[in-house]
Order: C-alpha cells, then structure tokens, then sequence
C-alpha cells in the first residue's frame, strides 16, 4: 500500500475513533453549559458560607458538600458516610467520606470541619448560618476522618441544623487574591466571578461522587420577575430558581419543565392576643377563611391547604386533631352566639362598638398582598370590617414582630425538621408574634410542652407532646392555618436530571445534563 | 474667575451635609429592624437573641442615634462610607466597583437625550405648527409621561422576545463593544426617554425664541444661507439653557438608574441601592444617596463653569 494510502487510512481512523468518543459522550448527555438565575436580595456569593437564602443555598451545594441532606423524608450522609448520636443526646460522632479532594486538591478530613465550624461561629464576624450551630459547645477531633460535636443543651433536631453547613477548604480563605476563590468540595468551582452580574462555575473533574455531567454553569442575579421570565422565554436561561408561582401554568403550557416543591413555605393568620383576646372572634375568623381560593387565586393552584401544624405523614402529626375548613355560615353562628350583632352597615359590633381589625401587609409580594386583600372580603363577608395598610417586607415583619396588628397573613419557613410549634410557639422563639405574654397560661402551656418535647430523644415521646401543642392549637384557635404553599422552579425542557427535594434546595447538579 | 469657582465648590458642602443629615434620619426613624435579616427564619433557640444583640453591638447600632449621626459624619469626612451590614464588604469599595456601570448607562442616555432630543426640537421649531412639529412634541410628550419601567418592560417584550434583537438584560464588560452596545440600547433607551423629551420641548422654545431676535433677521437679510442661520446663530444661543437642563438631567439620570438597573439587572449603583432598601441595609442607602448627591453637585459646578464660556455675559462676581 502506498504511504499516501497508509495515511489517510489512520487520519480515518483517528476521525472515526473521534467521532465515535463524541457520539458517546453526547449518548450520555456529557458537555454543554447552562444558565441559572434567581431572584433575591442579594446576589450569591462564591463563597458557600455566605449562603443566605434557599436559592444561595443551591448555589452553595454546587460549590460545596454538607455533612448531610435532606432526601426521601430523611437524613442521608453528603460528607459524612455514617453518624452516632449518644444516648444522653448531648453527642454526636460523625465519620466522613475518605479522600474527598477540594477544589485546591487538599483531602477531606476533621480538622477542615472543625475550622470550618470556628470560621462561621466566630463571635467577632459571624456568618450568615452561625445561628444553626448556635447549639455546639465544642469540637473534638477523634482522628483524621472521625469528630464528635458536643452539644450545650439537648437538640434533638439538631441534624436539621447541618443541613446547609458547607465544608470548604481551610487554607483556601485565607489568604484570597484576585481571581481565587473558596474551595469547596463540590461538583463545580468557580472561575469567574463578578458581583451583580454573574458567577461562572466550572466542571470539577476529580468530584468524589461522579463525574458531573455538564461542563459550566453560569449563575445570574436578576432581581425582576418579569425580567426573569423573559430571559427564560427567549433562551438566556436554562433555568429559573423559585420563579413566580402566577407564570406557572403558561410556562408549562409553552413547553417549560415546571417543577413543584412542597413544605418549603407555610402560610396562616396570625392573631395577636393582646388585641385578639376573644376565642369565639379567632374561631370564626378561622372559619371564614376560604384556603382554597386564596390557593387558586394568589398561588395559581398551588399549594395544600394546611389542618394542623404537623405535617401530614411526619413524626409528630396527630391525626385526632379537627382543622378549621371554609363555613361561613359556622362563622357566622359563632359571632352571633357570641354576642357581635351587625350593625345597619352590616359590620358586627358589639356594645355599640363596631370591630375593625388592623390588617397590615406586604406591598412588595404580589401574592401576599392579594392573599390580604381576599381576607379582607371574607372578615367582611361575615360582617367583620378590617383595613389593610400595606409596607416593605422587613417594615411588615417588624410591625408584626412587635404587635403593631390585629391580624396578618403571614408565611414561615418550614424545612422538614425541626416542628413548626418549636419554632413559632416558644416564648424564646425569635418568631413567635403571639404578642402573648410570658406568663400567660396559654403561653406557659406551650413553652412547658416545647421543653419537654426537647428534652427527650424519644421520638414517640416527643409527637406526644407536640401532638398535645397541635391539640390546644386548635381548641384556642391560636392561628388560622393556611396553606402549605407550593414553589416552583422553571427549566428548559433540554435539560433533564433535575431532582428538586421539598426543601427546593437541589443538592445533585452533577446529575443535570442536556439533551443533545 | 477661580474666585468664582471656589465660591461654587464651597456652596455644594451644605448642600451635601443637607444630605447625608436627611439621608440619616429618615432611614434611622423608619420602620424595621436590619438585624432581621440575618437572623436565619427557623433558628431554633434564644441563640437568635444573643445574635441579633451581638450584630447590633457590631454595626454600632445599639448607641444612641445622634452619636452614630457624629460617628457616621466623621467616617463621611474621611470618604469611609461604613460597611455593609449584609455583605460585610465596604460600601466605598461596593460603590466605586459599580460606578462604572451606571457612569456608562447614564452617559449614554444622555448621549440618546442630546443626539435625539435636540435635533427634534431644532426641527420642531423650525417647522413649526407643522405635521413634523406636532409629531415630534406628542413623541416628546410621551417620553416625559410614561414611567420608565413600563416603557423598560414593553421594549424588552417588542425587542428581546419578539424580534429577537437585542439582550432583555444584564451587562457586557467591556466599554463600547458590540456586544456592551447590545446590551446598553434597552436600558440606556428607558432611562434617556425621558431626557430626550424635556430636550425637545426645551429646544424646541429656546430655538423659537431665538428665532425671533434682531440678529437672526440680519443674519438671513445678509442673505445667510438657513442651515448657517440655524445651526450657527440661532443653535448656539438657544443651547445655553439647554446645558443648564443636561445638568439637573444628569441628576435625574442617576436617579431613574434605581428603577432601570433593577428592571435590566444592571450591575450599577441604582441596583446595589435597592438591594440596601430592600434589607434595610442602612450605610449601602446612606452611601448610595451620598454618592449620587455629590456627583450631582460636581456635576452642576461643571455645568456652572462650563456656562461662563458660553454666555460671557455672566459676571465672575
């Protein structure tokens, strides 16, 4: 054969064999870039430990690896494989993955946690998730892989905590020049970073749990919604973190993956007892509530209207307890059993004194607002006038903080653990708007309950006494659940193995790739 | 002369002390607590309020109000403008990092206000009471009425989803590519509508006005050619007020920045202030407010200076 011949025959092959490499890695869905944006406040940072909300905390997990996760109703190992808890609770060891290289090719090991720890609880610059490890005393290293977190008090949602406590590498924030950036353990690094405009993550290739699909993604802040929603339409992203639940159904209908979590959110009225003392008013507020529409009109359908404060299915739902349901006729009969005669106007008043309930909301969630305004026509409804005063989200939190409303829609976080009623019904509680004083019985009740609740590791014994707080809950009508309220995030249809756990929290973008 | 600039420079300190005092106050006495906003919703125990009381230690904000006002004027005088009590990072630094982005929005709208706003006001004077005049005065009308994140969502709509042409949002570093240019035409467009409007109507009347002075008459007695008439006599006299206008536009450019970075997620001060009004981030607001009030009095000493050249019948006194 002729050297000619002889050449182009391997040059053929070489093609072949490239071609072939090419097609398989297309059949698998390897290579390629997206675009991911939210919404927020503030932009995400390239550092995890400055994670400050649900969509960073997504962010985070790209760059970075918790010790654990939340997945299939339970806890499962991220960084750390196993984990034992002491029988006093106080207690608890976990035992890390071997050879997790960081970014910066340094190895996993106990003392890069426990430094970790020191970094973000560091009482002169506390970061954004100190308080989630507000409960650790101290840090004993057992040995490379192995380390106990002692706890001041018993927590026995204490693994709820670590969550989105992210691992990065010790000497990598200390001493950052320009264009360096956190190591992080996770399936992505960063590479470019501008802040307000984008944050550009890299393919890891030496990830510890697989090779992650994608090559690049490229995360922007825009702050707009209808911004956002355009840039999705027209194709400058592939995928939109907790997009607006009122573009849901159209998204979908042109042919975008809309994903829906759950339980992220919980929606009720809060009363604030100091000027809602009436049990028979709280009652039938409660059942003048139409959940449903307030669902389908302010959510676009999404969302379950809520019974109790356990989650339905957990640990500690107690099942014998009623829920308030949509009646106004009920409503109705308690006022006028109670005394509230309507008046000419048809508003209910009572020794000549018409009721009329201050109703503040938020002006900057659409949402909210027209969750407030459909209260509003049902109070009035059953003959209940009220008035709406509209601000800006933190004023509106901090009028109903310090008791300056009658009643308010209002939402709470409400990962799967810890109970909502520790979180909200405790007198330490930083979110209790109760306005109920310390000592008062109602409160004293509940604050007993919580702590003995706490004060076990006994998950049986706990859902008792929770099961107890949803019970008196509901007979003192201490807030008119709502929903559980849905969100949603909005992807491109070319991009496939996104698993969006209830939390909306996506831990696994190594397993997003494109359809090619 | 000098005297007379310095005269100009010392008036702008009491109105940047106005300022920063206002700037203070108001976002002191308003409602809400910043310290909120980092206390994470689902913490558990009364950690939440040995934290908040360790930040507000931190950000100074547990002393009383008139010694953080005497506190933050002296950290001012030394152009220290606090830190960011979200980011941690130094609101100067934050600042300075943005500047760029809303110095370049800012001066192409006024680019987009000059290129566009007075030709259509020299043309609607000299056609006066005509089809041109009329059209061009209803454009300008509308430019001046409708508020810029409307006009900003409906471009966007037209341009980026419909046709296809132009970027909805974000920004290309990079000054003056084509692509920078792509991403600057929408939102540099929204914010300088409103320029391009006051510059017409403006031009418009100084244009006629002028056109009816002596000198303009002898001009076209001599037997001028129009476009020397206008362009040369009547244009020059009639852009002396105009001037005056594009430095108190300059100012409202700045402003209308807040509304438009947001709505094109352009990486500029305006944007960096919403998020500081959002959370209640008191030294991002107070250091945004600052930095705009101070380019806006350098920017109307310029224009006072720059005046003296044009119109030598200003006395230096």
């Amino acid at each position: 054969m002729p050297s000619r011949w002889k050449l182009m025959f391997v040059l053929l092959c070489v093609l072949s064999l490239c071609f072939m490499i090419t097609v398989s890695l297309a059949a698998e869905g390897r290579g390629g870039s997206i675009t991911l944006a939210m919404g927020g406040a503030v932009p995400p940072s390239p550092d995890p430990h400055d994670s400050r909300s649900m969509g960073h905390h997504t962010v985070s997990a790209m760059i970075s690896d918790p010790l654990l996760k939340w997945q299939d109703d339970d806890f499962a190992g991220v960084l750390a494989k196993s984990w034992d808890i002491s029988p006093c609770g106080l207690t608890y060891t976990f035992y890390l993955q071997e050879n997790v290289p960081f970014h910066n090719g340094v190895i996993l090991t106990a003392e890069a946690v426990k430094k970790n720890y020191e970094r973000i609880t560091n009482p002169e610059d506390p970061l954004p998730i100190a308080g989630d490890l507000a409960d650790i005393e101290s840090v004993e290293i057992v040995d490379d892989l192995t380390f106990k977190f002692h706890l001041k008090s018993l927590n026995p949602d204490f693994l709820a905590r670590l969550m989105y406590f992210w691992i990065s590498e010790p000497g990598s924030w200390e001493n950052l020049g320009p264009g360096q950036y956190v190591a992080g353990s996770g399936a992505f690094r960063p590479v470019a970073y501008a802040e307000d405009q984008y944050l550009r993550l890299e393919k890891f290739e030496d990830y510890w749990a697989q090779e992650p699909y994608l090559d690049e993604i490229t995360i922007r802040p825009i702050p707009e919604a209808d911004t956002q929603i355009i840039e999705l339409e027209t194709g400058g992203l592939d995928l939109l973190l907790y997009a607006p639940p009122m573009e849901a159904n159209r998204l979908e209908g042109l042919g975008f993956n809309v994903i829906p979590f759950v339980r992220v959110n919980f929606s009720r009225v809060v009363f604030n007892f100091q000027t809602m003392e009436e049990l028979e008013l709280r009652k039938a507020i409660s059942y003048a509530i139409d959940r449903e529409a307030i669902r389908d009109v302010a959510y676009a359908g999404l969302g379950e209207p809520m019974s109790t404060l356990g989650i339905q299915g957990s640990w500690l739902y107690n099942e014998e307890v009623g829920g308030y349901y949509y009646d106004p006729d009920k409503a109705n009969a308690i006022l006028d059993a109670a005394g509230w005669e309507k008046n000419r106007r048809g508003i209910r008043e009572m020794d000549g004194e018409p009721i009329r309930l201050h109703l503040p909301t938020r002006g900057d969630d659409e949402a909210w607002l027209r969750s407030t305004q459909m209260i509003q026509q049902m109070l009035e409804d059953v003959g209940i006038d009220s008035y709406i005063t509209t601000a800006d989200s933190q004023t509106f939190y901090t009028q109903v903080r310090v008791g300056e409303y009658d009643l308010a829609w209002w939402l709470s976080n409400a990962p799967p653990e810890p109970p909502i009623a520790h979180g909200n019904l405790r007198s330490a509680s930083y979110w209790n708007v109760t306005q109920l004083p310390v000592d008062h019985p109602l409160q004293q009740k509940f604050d007993e309950l919580d702590l003995k609740a706490m004060s076990t590791v006994d998950f049986d014994v706990r859902a008792q006494y929770y099961g107890e707080m949803q019970q008196i809950h509901y007979d003192e009508a201490v807030e008119a659940l709502g929903l559980w309220i849905e969100q949603i995030h909005v992807a491109n249809s070319a991009l496939k193995g996104l698993h969006v756990p209830p939390t909306g929290v996506v831990y696994d973008a190594f397993l997003w790739r494109l359809d090619q | 002369m000098i005297g007379y600039i310095m005269r100009r420079i010392l008036f702008g300190i009491p109105a940047i002390l106005g300022v920063v005092t206002l700037v203070f106050l108001s976002l002191h006495v308003a409602p809400g607590d910043p310290i909120e906003l980092l206390i994470p919703p689902d913490v558990s125990s009364s950690a939440a309020h040995e934290l908040a009381d360790q930040l507000r230690a931190r950000y100074g904000l547990d002393r009383p109000l008139h010694i953080q006002y005497f506190s933050y004027l002296r950290q001012v005088a030394s152009l220290d403008f606090g830190h960011s009590i979200r980011t941690g990072q130094p609101v100067a630094n934050s600042l300075m990092a943005r500047f760029p982005a809303t110095l370049e929005l800012t001066v192409f709208s006024l680019f987009l206000g000059v290129l566009m706003g007075v030709p259509a006001g020299v043309l609607a004077a000299v056609r006066q009471n005509t089809l041109v005049d009329n059209a061009s005065m209803s454009f300008a009308l509308l430019g001046v009425s409708l508020p810029n994140f409307w006009i900003g969502l409906l471009l966007m709509l037209f341009f980026s989803l419909n046709l296809g042409w132009l970027p909805p949002s974000g920004r290309v570093g990079g000054f003056w590519t084509w692509e920078s240019l792509r991403h600057l035409i929408l939102p540099g467009f929204t914010l300088g509508i409103a320029t391009i409007g006051i510059l017409a109507r403006l031009t418009r009347s100084a244009v006629l006005d002028v056109l009816k002075e002596d000198y303009i008459r002898t001009a076209r007695a001599k037997g001028l050619k129009e476009s020397i008439v206008i362009y040369r006599h009547a244009l020059k006299n009639a852009l002396i007020p105009v001037v005056t206008v594009l430095g108190l536009q300059f100012g409202a450019l700045l402003a209308g920045a807040v509304i438009v970075e947001t709505i094109f997620a352009w990486p500029g001060i305006g944007r960096y202030m919403v998020y500081g009004i959002t959370g209640n981030d008191f030294p991002v607001v107070q250091g945004g407010v600052l930095f705009i009030a101070i380019s806006f009095v350098f920017v109307n000493i310029l224009v006072d200076i720059i005046y003296l050249f044009l119109d030598p019948r200003i006395s230096y006194r």
